[in-house]
């Protein structure tokens, strides 16, 4: 018997988790980019998010939505080298950001600075779960 | 005064380009030519005005009127300077900064409008 009927749990919803790891794999994908390039060519994290949003607000295709979660993404990526975050950090980052990005979607519009709080909220979660660990 | 400046240029230049580019690009957009402006101008002062543009540019991205972009931009320049040295380090501060300061203005003026029992617009 599958271990979902044993422990009585709900069915998945596929759709949602489609959406969940699509959106980590975008987070993951602005944040460490924006990081790597600032970190790499020693430039400033601000120029390096600039670059990465538009450049993915190039292709073809990406809606705004998505437009605004890259661009979520990129301010997760200005975290400061000497946090000493590395690519399952940001991978974890990148998780927690787009399920609170999906969750807040709908909340606050129209109130700018919406994408980097929840990249804050994103970025000190993992920080502070991380502190109470080590 | 460069700082306020920055902050409230920032927004408003959002602002304004949003109907043309969209919110995301024009925040994107207008940073990065200011970034690159103050870096010809004045290298060494780059980081720290680039990223009060930067921030107010968030601001700009809110459905705000001209006069609440500019009283937010006060707002972040003192949350920059007082709440954002403590946070250094964590990415998103600029965002929540801009967030928090336009938070605050629509909900005083929300506030002042109900007693004064004035239409909102």
């Amino acid at each position: 018997m599958k271990l979902r009927v044993l422990l009585k749990l709900r069915p998945v919803n596929s759709q949602l988790s489609k959406k969940v790891v699509l959106f980590s794999t975008i987070f993951f994908c602005g944040s460490f980019l924006t990081f790597i390039i600032a970190a790499s060519l020693n430039i400033s994290s601000i120029l390096s998010a600039c670059a990465v949003t538009l450049a993915g607000s190039l292709i073809p295709g990406v809606k705004a939505r998505l437009e605004a979660l890259l661009y979520c993404s990129c301010f997760a990526g200005m975290c400061s080298g000497e946090l000493g975050l590395g690519v399952i950090s940001f991978i974890a980052i990148s998780v927690i950001g787009a399920l609170l990005f999906i969750v807040l979607d709908d909340k606050f519009t129209g109130l700018g600075g919406k994408l980097g709080t929840i990249a804050f909220l994103a970025c000190a979660i993992f920080v502070l779960t991380r502190h109470s660990y080590a | 005064m460069l700082e306020f400046v920055s902050v409230a240029l920032g927004g408003l230049l959002t602002s304004y380009s949003t109907h043309l580019l969209g919110a995301v690009r024009a925040s994107a957009m207008t940073s990065l030519l200011y970034y690159l402006t103050l870096g010809l101008i004045i290298p060494l002062e780059a980081n720290y005005y680039g990223a009060m543009f930067f921030g107010g540019s968030f601001i700009g991205m809110s459905k705000a009127s001209s006069i609440e972009i500019v009283l937010a931009a006060i707002i972040f320049i003192v949350f920059y300077k007082y709440v954002a040295v403590l946070l250094a380090g964590l990415g998103g501060v600029l965002g929540l900064g801009a967030f928090l300061s336009i938070f605050i203005v629509l909900v005083f003026k929300d506030i002042v409008f109900k007693l004064l029992a004035l239409p909102k617009h």
